[in-house]
């Protein structure tokens, strides 16, 4: 379970003070799926880094799974992300010259394990995903629907309870967009939590909760299924 | 294994920089070892003066007509000898410090010059030795002729052998034994320098001499006359608490026997010449050494950026930001390592090299302190090429540099 409360974080941008996000509570239970929106600019991506322990907060408290984030040094962190977060990005997020088993692998690279079962794991994901075939080829040879399956089983191959996807859609056309979210909806049916960052609502609508941020608040937190 | 597989990775990133940088670094680390080897052998050449103990002498250059030396070689010879026996016995001097010889030794087809160093000598100039300096008594004459060898192309020889030489003047053969070998970098006094200006660096010799002790059955063990060769050059020590009258006096007295310089003058002379010597000497490999870490800095700058988009993978992957730089470090020493040992190497074995005359560079030292200097060399290099990823890191988030990488 996430938990969230009065979470405060200030960029400093040559003299001025710009604040990201001001005293942002939620509470996002486990198996959830929810879309966050918002205008460029408005908080989403602060609040994204802050989720993914990407970031640290200025003020407030963050509990994942009753651990407090906030206090966590950067290697707590660092194995709060291998071990229970799993991150889709826009852009793939992919080493291009590498092969598509590699790129899946990687967060196990972070984890205390053989290299055999390294690769046993992410072949089991790729399975999952639907792209096993391709576990050889590299992944610049791929199309962009194919790259964010390999994103999207690399978040997966250890095992996270939660994904953060960032707009993942974003680089795709419209039919592989649908295949995408189609995927990311099974996963959430499978029990995973989702949070994903999203412009359109077409996207949005997969969720079944929509929390829109305006000026680092938030001002809007509904149910929609 | 995991985390050699990330490095490798990095690695890849600049496959032919890489190369590059190997070569370059290569380079930069031969310069930088030939420049701390000069420097070391000139303050080297420097402390050995100082701690000879000879602050209150002069290093005489006796005027000697070469006519009458080309002439009659050995009674010019003697006649060395007898001035400096002269001079020994003048009331405020102490004593002399000068060279002597009675020929060479062949061992192995090899003519080495034998030095005699008498008891003066070995107060003020015996430098450090593998074995030691002589037997505390002398050894009989049917025992073989204890000495000590000195300067570079030993490396056969070690303590505790026992060699047979012919003798240059008897051609009969002599058996020796090795008490001692001079220590890395195995330089030897030499007063054969009467140079105008007389430097530190120019009273030692690294050309290989047997020495033998100084003792009154010397000439009968070696079968031969008293003809002796001695170097016009000496050091004439005076006595300790001679006003500045009594040691003008005897200045003026020895200036009447040729030219001298006292010990204040060569070391001040020494260390100014050093300090122009390196001004003169550094800028071409200061240039090649300035060169190869722009082309360094370059490219490990490259080495950074092109990793910088895969780091931030790991680092939502679940890579720390320590091990993150950790990895950048890696693959750097990966880098260096090949050039480093390369260099490394060739300064471990360089004395070895030298001792047996297959690579001189005359006046460089390069021994263990060498590799120490270029390990610290390397890891200042190593901190400072990882800087602009620390600082990077440390400014932006990964997402902040992700979203600018992808754009």
């Amino acid at each position: 379970m996430i938990e969230v409360h009065q979470i405060t974080k200030n960029y400093q941008l040559g003299k001025a003070k710009f604040t990201a996000l001001s005293d942002i509570s939620l509470t996002i239970q486990p198996g959830e799926m929810v879309a966050i929106q918002g205008r460029s600019g408005a908080g989403k991506t602060t609040l994204f880094n802050i989720l993914g322990c990407l970031d640290t907060m200025d003020s407030g408290t963050y509990r994942l799974d009753g651990q407090q984030v906030e206090k966590m040094k950067d290697a707590e962190l660092a194995a709060l992300r291998c071990k229970k977060i799993g991150f889709v990005l826009q852009e793939f997020a992919l080493i291009n010259q590498q092969s598509v088993l590699f790129n899946v692998m990687l967060p196990l690279f972070f984890d205390k394990m053989a290299y055999r079962t390294m690769k046993t794991r992410a072949m089991e994901a790729l399975h999952k995903v639907g792209i096993a075939n391709l576990a050889r080829h590299k992944t610049n040879q791929l199309s962009g629907g194919q790259r964010q399956r390999v994103a999207i089983a690399r978040a997966l191959v250890n095992y996270p309870e939660i994904i953060l996807a960032d707009e993942p859609t974003g680089a795709l056309d419209s039919k592989t967009a649908g295949q995408i979210m189609q995927l990311i909806s099974e996963l959430n049916q499978q029990g995973m939590t989702i949070l994903l960052i999203t412009h359109d609502d077409k996207m949005a609508a997969y969720c079944q909760r929509r929390i829109v941020i305006e000026d680092g608040k938030i001002i809007e937190d509904q149910l929609t299924q | 294994m995991k985390q050699f597989r990330l490095v490798w990775q990095s690695l890849l990133q600049i496959k032919g920089a890489a190369l590059l940088l190997m070569i370059v670094l290569t380079l930069a680390l031969f310069v930088l070892t030939y420049l701390i080897g000069l420097i070391r052998y000139q303050n080297y050449s420097r402390t050995l003066l100082e701690q000879a103990e000879i602050n209150n002498s002069v290093y005489l250059k006796l005027a000697v007509d070469d006519n009458q030396m080309a002439q009659d070689m050995y009674g010019t010879f003697s006649a060395i000898a007898r001035t400096y026996e002269e001079i020994a016995d003048w009331p405020g001097i102490k004593e002399i410090i000068s060279i002597y010889s009675y020929g060479s030794m062949k061992i192995d087809g090899i003519n080495y010059q034998m030095l005699v160093y008498n008891d003066a000598l070995l107060r003020h100039f015996s430098m450090a030795v593998d074995g030691r300096w002589f037997p505390d008594k002398p050894v009989s004459v049917d025992q073989p002729l204890p000495i000590v060898l000195g300067g570079t192309g030993f490396s056969d020889f070690e303590t505790g052998d026992v060699l047979t030489a012919e003798y240059s003047r008897t051609q009969k053969p002599i058996s020796l034994n090795v008490y001692g070998k001079v220590k890395y970098p195995g330089y030897t006094l030499s007063l054969s320098n009467g140079s105008t200006i007389i430097l530190s660096d120019y009273l030692l010799s690294d050309q290989p001499v047997i020495l033998v002790r100084d003792e009154p059955s010397l000439l009968s063990r070696l079968d031969t006359s008293d003809q002796v060769m001695i170097d016009r050059n000496a050091w004439v020590v005076f006595e300790n608490g001679l006003s500045e009258q009594q040691q003008g006096e005897l200045l003026t007295r020895l200036g009447s026997y040729g030219s001298y310089h006292t010990y204040e003058d060569i070391i001040t002379a020494s260390r100014e010449s050093h300090i122009e010597q390196l001004k003169e000497i550094l800028p071409i490999p200061l240039f090649l050494f300035f060169s190869a870490f722009s082309c360094l800095f370059s490219i490990s700058s490259l080495y950074v950026m092109r990793n910088a988009q895969n780091q931030i993978l790991y680092f939502f992957c679940g890579c720390s930001r320590k091990r993150m730089i950790g990895i950048l470090a890696q693959g750097l020493f990966m880098i260096f390592l090949p050039p480093a040992l390369l260099n490394l190497l060739f300064i471990l074995f360089y004395p070895t090299i030298s001792q047996a005359d297959w690579l001189n560079l005359h006046q460089v030292v390069l021994d263990g302190t060498s590799v120490s200097l270029v390990l610290l060399f390397l890891a200042v290099l190593l901190v400072f090429l990882l800087l602009p990823a620390l600082m990077i890191s440390r400014r932006h988030t990964p997402m902040q540099l992700y979203r600018r990488m992808s754009s």
